[in-house]
């Protein structure tokens, strides 16, 4: 008698299927994670970068803003002091030269002098910032109230966001290579899976384990840097 | 061999553990898929926050020439001549004030330099905006800050540009992102154990239940993180 059992056979995993079925899903893990990394860490760098140009653009504005302001400032004081200089030169220049028109020029030097004076005050307060009550929009009111000196902070504050990027480009640098190194342990686990328990398998699926160690590793790196 | 014997020396079968199951396959193939559509609206996301930061950028540079130039026009282009106009007009007022005290050639010669300061004045004031309007005469002198904000004010939407704003946008759009990426990465842990699943037959329903679990997780993350942030 000769019997044919028909039985769904189902083979049973082994110790290698098992393994394997593991290692596959902590490799997807690892890519996710990485992945994760890569694009935050090159997000962040982005933005660093658009900050520090922000950064550099808003101080390139606001020096010349202020320099304008300020040096006009500076010419008209200087402008008024030579204004009452000349009064008391025109008065000396008459009493050396002994002129017959010396009540006049006395008279002139005198007005000279006292215009000149007027002429200080209306320097500084013309060369003065603005105030509030101006009507100036807020940023422009800011921009001359706050002058070199925010400059100065902006370009430090500038420089640390370059710095930041620099680290975010680290990070995602290695998250790339993290990345590479996995991809090679993914083709190791589908050639252990290709040709399954025997010595070649075995050897694929521990050279796959170690690639998988080695790009976790770079990815915990890729984060602490 | 006798029949009997070839009865008793029946083939080795493998272990029949039953019918094999497409949980962990449809475990898998939902979390491929939710991972990639996470990964995917992240991109979305990523390219939205890059393009305001790259508004914010221009809208700096825009706002910065703005003011520079208007800043430069009025105090180095017009506060000169108005401040020379001023020494012109204190100049003819301390003489006229002082040919009061004289007389003779004297009180004429200064009449004449403050007639001519005087003249002079009419000539600056034909040429400058500042000097010709009275809104920007000043106890003495000009108000230069009235007239540097109505300088401003000939370009409105020069002065209305916020780059702050399009920078909140992008960091918003970033902030989801991030969070997106982050339920996108949590995904394979439902892969995991799909795969575990499948190979752990004894414990297949825990895992594939645990699998459904987190990925539903990931998913729930992904909508609050589009609703609240």
């Amino acid at each position: 008698m000769d019997l044919d059992i028909e039985t769904a056979v189902v083979e049973a995993p082994t110790r290698f299927t098992k393994l394997l079925a593991a290692l596959v899903g902590m490799t997807a893990i690892v890519a996710g994670l990485l992945a994760f990394a890569e694009n935050h860490a090159s997000r962040n760098e982005e933005r660093s970068l658009l900050l520090s140009a922000r950064l550099a653009a808003e101080a390139s504005g606001r020096i010349p803003a202020t320099q304008s302001q300020s040096s006009f400032g500076l010419r008209a004081a200087q402008e008024a002091i030579i204004q009452q200089a000349r009064g008391t030169a025109r008065l000396l220049a008459a009493s050396e030269a002994d002129l017959a028109d010396f009540d006049y020029s006395l008279a002139l030097s005198e007005s000279a002098t006292a215009a000149g004076e007027r002429l200080l005050s209306i320097a500084e307060r013309m060369g003065a910032v603005p105030g509030p009550d101006s009507g100036l929009d807020p940023y422009t009111l800011e921009v001359l109230t706050s002058g070199h000196t925010a400059a100065a902070e902006l370009v430090q504050e500038q420089n640390a966001e370059v710095d930041r990027a620099e680290t975010y480009s680290r990070r995602g640098n290695r998250a790339i290579l993290g990345l590479s190194v996995l991809a090679v342990a993914a083709v190791l686990f589908g050639f252990a899976g290709a040709v399954r328990d025997t010595r070649p398998g075995v050897a694929a699926l521990g050279m796959a384990t170690l690639f998988l160690t080695v790009s976790a590793v770079i990815g915990v790196s890729a984060v602490l840097a | 061999m006798g029949e009997s014997e070839q009865w008793q020396q029946a083939p080795e079968q493998p272990v029949v553990e039953g019918p094999d199951s497409l949980g962990p396959a449809i475990l898998l193939t939902f979390a491929a898929v939710v991972a990639a559509a996470l990964f995917g609206r992240a991109s979305l996301l990523s390219a939205d926050a890059s393009d305001a930061w790259q508004q914010a950028l221009r809208q700096e540079i825009k706002r910065g020439a703005a003011v520079t130039e208007d800043v430069r026009y009025v105090y180095s282009d017009e506060a000169p001549l108005a401040f020379a106009g001023a020494g012109v007009q204190v100049r003819a007022e301390e003489h006229r004030a002082r040919a009061q005290q004289e007389s003779g050639r004297t009180r004429d010669l200064l009449l004449a330099e403050a007639g001519t300061d005087e003249v002079l004045m009419e000539t600056l004031t034909a040429g400058s905006q500042i000097l010709s309007d009275e809104r920007y005469q000043d106890e003495d002198g000009f108000d230069l800050g009235r007239r540097l904000a109505d300088v401003r004010q000939e370009n409105p939407d020069l002065v209305d540009i916020d780059p702050d704003q399009p920078q909140a946008v992008g960091d918003r759009a970033h902030r989801k992102a991030s969070t997106t990426l982050g339920a996108a990465a949590v995904a394979p842990v439902a892969f995991l154990l799909g795969s575990l699943a499948q190979v752990f037959r004894r414990r297949r329903t825990p895992l594939l239940i645990a699998g459904a679990v987190v990925l539903g997780g990931a998913v729930v993350a992904a909508v609050l993180s589009e609703v609240v942030l």
